[in-house]
C-alpha cells in the first residue's frame, strides 16, 4: 500500500484510495461519488454522524452502501446502532492507512458478489444486507436496542433502508429471509407491538373492567381471625394511630398471621365506584394512541440471525430465480444464459457485419411501487411491461431481469436504436399512466453497441454506470 | 313364635296406668310436643295465614312497587361446580333487582377460574377471592362489606331455589319492619338418592319445614338456615355480620332477637339442597351441626338466660325449650332407658318392640297429617311414605347417638374449635376469647 497522502478540502488519498471527506451538511449527490473508494465522516455532531451513516448505507447502489464508513477522532456516538455502521476511527496517520487497506479490501470482496437480487419486495433490501455481511466478513445480523426505532430494536444492516416508524418492516423483511431459507434465527427476545401501527413502545397499564379507566386504587384485604371480619385495610386504619384495629369488635390488630392476615387484594375504581379484584391490563401505544387489550397484542421475535449455506452460496452465486419470471408469458433468460449468449454474440459481431446492441431498461422506483402496492401488483406490472418489450423484439432477440428492476436486451440488427429504445419506454409509460396513473416510474435506459465492447461483463458494468450515474 | 304370643298378650294386659309407665318418654315429651301441640299450632296457623293475607299482599305490593336492590352473597370453597347451576336458578327469579356476590374461600378447585368467567360473563356482579382460606364466616363477611343491597340473601353454592324464591323470602320485611331476618324453607333435592337422603328428606319436611313454621308462629323460630336465609342489611351491619363458625346460621338468628329484631320462616321461599347420601357422611355433618348447640346456646349466648340489659322472655323461652328438648331429654333417654332396664328387664323386649311399633305408627301418622300443611313440591311425599317407619331408627338411635357423642365432645372438650370446617386460624383466635 502506497502510503503516499494528499489532502484537500474534500477528498483524502492514500496511494490509489481516494475517500471523500465529509464534513458539512450540504446535500449529497451521492452517484457523484461512486468513483470514491470510501467515505470519512469529519464531524463530532453525533446526529449528523448518525444520519450520514444511514444515508451511505440506506443509499439503493452497492457502489455507495458498500465503501468504508470511517470517522475522523472518536467523538461520542450516542446511538449504538451508528457503531455497527461505521468502519472504523481514523486517529491518526496509521488509521488511515488501516482505512486504505479496509476500503480496497471491501471492493475485493464486493467483486465476488453476485447481482441478483432476491426476488420479493424485500429482495433488494435483504441483498444490501448480505452484500455488507459478506464484504465484512460478517456471518451474523444482530439486533441493538434502540430508542430511536419504533420497535426499539435496529438491525443497522437493514434498518437503514426504513425510516424509524418503518422499523416493523425490518422484522417482515427478515422473517420473509429466514423463511426463504437464507439466514437462521437464533432467539434473542420476545416483543409485542401495537394492533395498529405495530410500534413496541407501549405503556401497560391495569384499568377497571367496567369502565376502563386506570383512575383503580388497590388495597390489602384484612382478616381479623377472632371476630371473622374482613375487609379493606383502610376499614382498620385509625385516624391518629399507627395500630391497626378491628372495625366490628375493637380489638387492636396485633401480629399478621397470628390474629390477622392479608388473604387478598381489592381496587376500587375512583371514575365509576366499581368494585373488583381482578384489574384489566390494557396497552396504550405511545406512538398512535391507539388502547388496546394486551390478549390482542402481536408478538414478534427479536432474533440474531446467520447466514445459512444457501445464503452465503447465494451472496457469490446468485438468488434463483423461481417466482414471478417464471410466471411470465413471456421468454426471460436467466442470468447465466443471457451472458452466455450476450458472449457468443459478441465474439460473432467481432468478426462479422451487424449492428447488435446491448440495452439496459432501468426502473429506478420499483422498489417503492412495490412498497406501496404490494408484491403482486408489482409482478402484474412487470408481466405487462415484459410483454411490451418482447412485442418489440424479433425472434433472435433475447432479454433477462436482473434485481427485478432491471431488463437487459440484446437487439440484433437494429437500425435506429435510440428512436426504437425511446418508442419502447414511451409504449411502458403509457401503460402505467393507462392502469396507475398516479404512479410516476423512473425510467433509465442505456445502450452499447456489442462492436465497441471487449467483453459482456465490462459491457454491462459500463452500461449500469451510465444508468445508475444518472 | 312364643314371643309374638308373649307379646301380644304384654300389649292386650298393659292398661292405661301401665302403658304410661312404659311408654312415658314417649307419651309426655315426644307426642304431645310434636305432635299435639305441633297440629295445633299448624291449625291456627292455616287460620293466622288466611287472616294476614291482605297485609301480606300489601308487603308484597310494597317490595315490588319499592323493588329494592338485594344483594345475594354466595360465600363458598370449592364450590365451582356448582355455581353455573346455582347462577341459572338465580337467573330465573321472578325478582330481579340484585347484586349477585360470590365469594371464594381460598379454594383449591377451579372455583376461581369458573367464578372470574361468570363475572366477565356478567353472571355475577362481584366475585371475590381470598387466597387465604379464612372460614366460611369471614367469607360472608366480605361479601356484606361490599353489598350494596337493602336486603341480604345469603345462598349456599350447591342449592337451587324455586323461581320465586327471593321474592317471597322478601315480602315478610313489608309486613314487619321489626323483622330483622327471615328463613325460608330447605327441601330435600336429592330426596331419592339413597336411604340416607329418603330419611333426611322426611326429617327436613317434618322438622326443618313443619318444626319451623311452628316454632316462627310461637315467635322462638332460632335457626335461619345457612343455605337460605334473608337479612334486613341494617340489622346485619348491626350486629356485624356472622361470627367464626361452626353454627354460624344459628348464632346470626340469636344475635338478631337478642338485638330485639324478629326472626320469622317463610315456608313459601323454598331452596333445595342436595342431602348427604351417606350416613357417615351425614354424621359428619351432625356431629358439627349439634356441637354448635352446646357452643352457642349454653356458651356464648348463655346471658339469654340470666336478666341482662338485652334480656327477652321470648329469647328466654325459646333458648329453654331448645335446650330442654335437644340436650336434657337427650339425655334423659338414657335414664329413661335405665329405668327400663332396672324396672322392667323381663319385659324390656316387649318394651323395645312396642317403642318401635308406637314410634312408627306415630311417624307415618305425622307424615300424612303434616302432609295437609305441605307447600308446594308434594310429589315426593308418596315416595318417601314407606321410609317413615326406618325414621324411628333414624331418629331415635342414628340421630341421638350422634347428638349425644356431639354434646358430650363439645360440653367437655369444645371439639368445635378443632372442626376442620372452619381454619384452625380462626378457631383458635375464637377459642381464646371465648366466642
Amino acid at each position: 500500500m502506497d502510503t503516499n497522502l494528499h489532502s484537500t478540502n474534500s477528498v483524502v488519498t492514500v496511494g490509489k484510495i481516494r475517500f471523500y471527506k465529509i464534513n458539512d451538511r450540504i446535500a449529497f449527490f451521492w452517484n457523484a461519488l461512486m468513483a470514491y473508494d470510501g467515505f470519512i465522516i469529519d464531524s463530532s455532531n453525533a446526529v449528523f454522524i448518525r444520519s450520514v451513516a444511514r444515508e451511505i448505507r440506506g443509499h439503493h447502489q452497492p457502489e455507495i452502501y458498500l465503501k468504508g464508513i470511517f470517522l475522523m477522532g472518536n467523538p461520542e456516538l450516542k446511538n449504538r446502532a451508528v457503531y455497527s455502521l461505521i468502519d472504523g476511527f481514523i486517529l491518526g496517520e496509521e488509521d488511515l492507512n488501516m482505512a486504505a487497506n479496509r476500503a480496497q479490501e471491501y471492493f475485493l470482496r464486493s467483486l465476488d458478489i453476485h447481482t441478483s437480487v432476491p426476488k420479493g419486495v424485500y429482495g433488494s433490501i435483504i441483498k444490501k444486507a448480505f452484500d455488507l455481511l459478506y464484504t465484512r466478513q460478517n456471518k451474523t445480523l444482530s439486533p441493538i436496542r434502540d430508542t430511536h426505532s419504533i420497535i426499539g430494536y435496529n438491525y443497522p444492516e437493514l434498518s437503514v433502508s426504513f425510516d424509524e416508524n418503518e422499523e416493523p418492516q425490518v422484522l417482515d423483511a427478515l422473517e420473509w429471509a429466514d423463511k426463504e431459507g437464507l439466514i437462521w434465527p437464533d432467539f434473542q427476545e420476545r416483543i409485542y407491538v401495537c394492533t395498529s401501527c405495530s410500534g413496541g413502545f407501549l405503556s401497560f397499564r391495569e384499568v377497571c373492567p367496567h369502565c376502563k379507566s386506570s383512575n383503580i386504587d388497590g388495597e390489602d384485604l384484612v382478616h381479623h381471625f377472632p371476630c371473622a371480619y374482613i375487609g379493606p385495610l383502610s376499614d382498620f386504619q385509625l385516624e391518629d394511630s399507627s395500630v391497626l384495629n378491628c372495625p366490628k369488635c375493637n380489638k387492636d390488630l396485633h401480629h399478621i398471621g397470628v390474629d390477622y392476615d392479608k388473604p387478598s387484594v381489592i381496587n376500587h375504581c375512583n371514575n365509576c365506584d366499581s368494585i373488583f379484584q381482578d384489574v384489566y391490563v390494557k396497552a396504550k401505544c405511545m406512538n398512535c394512541e391507539t388502547d388496546m387489550d394486551v390478549q390482542y397484542l402481536k408478538s414478534r421475535n427479536i432474533n440474531s440471525y446467520k447466514l445459512t449455506k444457501k445464503g452465503r452460496q447465494a451472496i457469490t452465486k446468485g438468488y434463483s430465480y423461481d417466482g414471478i419470471e417464471e410466471q411470465m408469458d413471456v421468454t426471460l433468460h436467466s442470468m447465466d444464459s443471457f451472458l452466455s449468449l450476450l458472449r457468443y454474440d459478441i465474439i460473432r459481431e467481432s468478426r462479422e457485419l451487424g449492428d447488435d446492441v446491448l440495452t439496459g431498461i432501468y426502473f429506478e422506483n420499483l422498489n417503492d411501487f412495490a412498497s406501496q402496492f404490494g408484491e403482486f401488483r408489482r409482478q402484474s406490472l412487470m408481466r405487462e411491461i415484459a410483454l411490451i418489450v418482447q412485442q418489440r423484439l424479433n425472434d433472435l432477440d433475447y432479454i433477462c431481469l436482473e434485481q427485478s428492476n432491471l431488463f437487459w436486451i440484446v437487439i440484433h440488427d437494429v437500425k435506429n436504436i435510440e428512436k426504437a429504445l425511446e418508442n419502447l419506454v414511451k409504449d411502458i409509460k403509457e401503460l402505467i399512466d393507462r392502469n396507475l396513473p398516479s404512479v410516476k416510474l423512473s425510467i433509465i435506459f442505456e445502450y452499447n453497441h456489442l462492436k465497441a465492447v471487449s467483453s459482456a461483463d465490462a459491457c454491462m458494468i459500463d452500461l449500469k454506470k451510465k444508468m445508475l450515474v444518472e | 313364635m312364643n314371643l309374638l304370643t308373649d307379646f301380644f298378650s304384654f300389649i292386650s294386659n298393659i292398661g292405661l296406668e301401665k302403658f304410661f309407665r312404659y311408654f312415658y318418654f314417649f307419651v309426655i315429651f315426644e307426642f304431645f310436643r310434636f305432635f299435639v301441640l305441633e297440629v295445633l299450632v299448624l291449625v291456627y296457623w292455616v287460620r293466622a295465614k288466611r287472616l294476614r293475607r291482605p297485609a301480606m299482599e300489601e308487603a308484597h305490593f310494597e317490595l315490588m312497587n319499592r323493588r329494592p336492590l338485594v344483594s345475594i352473597i354466595i360465600p363458598g370453597r370449592n364450590e365451582g361446580k356448582h355455581l353455573f347451576k346455582l347462577v341459572e336458578s338465580l337467573r330465573k327469579q321472578t325478582y330481579t333487582n340484585t347484586q349477585i356476590i360470590v365469594v371464594d374461600d381460598g379454594s383449591d378447585d377451579d372455583t376461581a377460574v369458573i367464578g372470574r368467567n361468570l363475572e366477565r360473563r356478567g353472571y355475577v356482579d362481584l366475585f371475590l377471592r381470598n387466597d387465604v382460606r379464612g372460614g366460611k364466616s369471614s367469607a360472608a363477611n366480605l361479601a356484606l362489606r361490599y353489598a350494596r343491597g337493602e336486603f341480604i340473601v345469603a345462598l349456599d353454592a350447591d342449592c337451587n331455589y324455586l323461581p320465586d324464591a327471593i321474592e317471597r323470602i322478601l315480602i315478610p320485611f313489608y309486613y314487619d319492619k321489626m323483622i330483622g331476618g327471615v328463613g325460608g324453607s330447605v327441601q330435600v333435592y336429592n330426596f331419592d338418592d339413597s336411604v340416607a337422603s329418603a330419611l333426611q328428606a322426611i326429617e327436613y319436611f317434618d322438622t326443618i319445614s313443619v318444626g319451623r313454621i311452628v316454632s316462627s308462629e310461637l315467635g322462638i323460630y332460632r335457626v335461619i338456615s345457612g343455605a337460605f336465609g334473608a337479612f334486613r342489611k341494617e340489622a346485619i351491619e348491626k350486629i356485624g355480620g356472622w361470627d367464626v363458625g361452626p353454627g354460624m346460621d344459628g348464632d346470626i338468628s340469636v344475635k338478631l332477637r337478642k338485638l330485639g329484631y324478629k326472626v320469622k320462616f317463610e315456608p313459601d321461599a323454598i331452596c333445595r339442597t342436595n342431602a348427604p347420601s351417606t350416613f357417615k357422611k351425614l354424621a359428619k355433618q351432625r356431629l358439627r351441626w349439634d356441637k354448635s348447640l352446646i357452643r352457642f346456646r349454653l356458651r356464648k349466648h348463655n346471658d339469654v338466660f340470666f336478666p341482662t340489659k338485652t334480656f327477652l322472655w321470648i329469647n328466654f323461652f325459646s333458648f329453654l325449650e331448645n335446650v330442654f328438648y335437644n340436650v336434657f331429654l337427650n339425655f334423659k333417654w338414657y335414664f329413661y332407658l335405665g329405668d327400663m332396664f332396672i324396672n322392667f328387664l323381663s319385659f324390656l323386649p316387649f318394651i323395645f318392640i312396642a317403642n318401635i311399633l308406637l314410634y312408627a305408627t306415630y311417624n307415618i301418622l305425622k307424615y300424612l297429617i303434616f302432609g295437609l300443611f305441605r307447600l308446594r313440591r308434594k310429589e315426593a311425599i308418596i315416595y318417601l311414605l314407606p321410609y317413615t317407619p326406618l325414621m324411628v331408627f333414624y331418629f331415635g338411635y342414628f340421630l341421638r347417638i350422634i347428638r349425644t357423642r356431639a354434646y358430650l365432645q363439645e360440653f367437655f372438650f369444645k371439639a368445635s374449635y378443632n372442626d376442620n370446617w372452619n381454619p384452625s386460624k380462626s378457631s383458635r383466635a375464637a377459642k381464646a376469647l371465648r366466642i
